[in-house]
């Protein structure tokens, strides 16, 4: 996957301080520069945390606007890159507080296009066959993870950052991302594992269903 | 180390191969052993949700354009001074008036101080002493005294 950039970034449009210099000076393009250069690591943050792609939509255009009224204290020597992605980080804490996690979800609560997906995955198929359904079954999967769990271990897993990036983009260290990293993918697994014996032993009944059909018919 | 073992520990990257090309000992041993299968497929099954997760985060087209769009004008970086200084300008004939005021109040109070616009001929030696500029001199402290006395 394609991984946008944490760090500075110095371009002919003009490194990341030359562009808030001149934002600062009321150039709204110098700030939509800005914007291209990092929207994606935005998106990316924002939906390590929200399932709902308006949501995330809501947040980075939020995280940038308040990235833009707070203009003047960003210093010299700071990284453009990391500040927003804490800014983002902190709106979808604010939007997640007070919202209950969901529990453990089941294999019989899947649906059966879920249940497809993962039978998909575990037999090594990727997430394109039906991007939806993945989409879907992952976010379901993944929901009874406490919310900053599951954004060190897309941030790290899934995109490839290293912790120290991710601990920027968190506003933690290096070391708490691993100590997250290290209980959201034994919480992972732990739910993996469930969804695997309930799709085995869904498969076990299947199958004896249609030997005992068989068996029936031949009667 | 026994192969369930070794399966146990390198899962994740075990997980990231397609199963046609998993080296020949993990598949003699998988298909043998259901729980090196079940390991291995709820590695895949954890590898495969976390790439669908991330994925479809990409901003949409013309983003950037609706952010640049929503931004609040920003005022130029002189005129925030031209501003503060405006209302300052008409304040200043309430300021003129105000010091006019205290300099006539403090110059017909009882106690008059040392400005030059009164004589100082009237004033008694003690007065003086306290009012006057001049270096003290004995003479004029001894005066003071005297006249204190007297009285």
């Amino acid at each position: 996957m394609d991984m946008p950039s944490v760090g500075q970034d110095d371009t002919h449009e003009g490194t990341d301080w030359e562009l808030v210099r001149r934002s600062l000076q009321g150039d709204t393009v110098g700030f939509g520069v800005l914007v291209r250069r990092y929207e994606r690591l935005v998106f990316h943050v924002a939906g390590g945390f929200l399932r709902d792609r308006g949501e995330v939509e809501d947040v980075a255009q939020e995280a940038f606007l308040k990235a833009y009224e707070a203009l003047s204290r960003f210093r010299a020597d700071a990284s453009f890159g990391p500040w927003i992605a804490q800014i983002a980080t902190r709106l979808c804490y604010d939007r997640l507080r007070g919202r209950r996690r969901r529990q453990e979800v089941a294999w019989e609560d899947l649906s059966w296009s879920e249940q497809a997906a993962a039978r998909g995955f575990t037999a090594g198929g990727t997430a394109t066959e039906d991007a939806a359904a993945s989409r879907e079954l992952a976010e379901r999967a993944l929901a009874a993870l406490p919310p900053k769990d599951r954004q060190a271990l897309i941030l790290a897993d899934a995109l490839g950052y290293t912790a120290a990036e991710a601990g920027q983009m968190m506003g933690c260290t290096a070391l708490a991302v691993r100590l997250r990293l290290h209980r959201a993918r034994r919480a992972a697994r732990r739910v993996a594992e469930r969804l695997v014996d309930g799709m085995e032993s869904a498969t076990r009944e299947a199958d004896d269903d249609k030997v005992q059909r068989d068996r029936t018919r031949s009667e | 180390m026994t192969r369930c073992s070794a399966i146990e520990r390198d899962r994740n990257e075990l997980a990231a191969v397609p199963p046609p090309e998993l080296p020949g000992w993990v598949r003699d041993h998988l298909t043998t052993c259901p729980a090196c299968q079940r390991r291995l497929a709820a590695a895949r099954l954890v590898r495969g949700m976390i790439a669908a997760r991330a994925g479809d985060m990409t901003p949409s087209e013309g983003f950037a354009e609706q952010v640049t769009h929503a931004l609040p004008r920003r005022p130029s970086p002189e005129a925030p001074n031209g501003d503060l200084w405006k209302p300052a300008w008409g304040l200043l004939p309430a300021f003129t008036a105000a010091v006019i005021t205290l300099f006539v109040l403090y110059q017909t109070s009882s106690v008059p101080g040392p400005t030059g616009f009164f004589s100082t001929e009237s004033l008694s030696a003690g007065e003086n002493l306290v009012l006057g500029s001049d270096a003290l001199e004995a003479d004029t402290v001894l005066a003071a005294v005297l006249e204190g006395n007297e009285r």
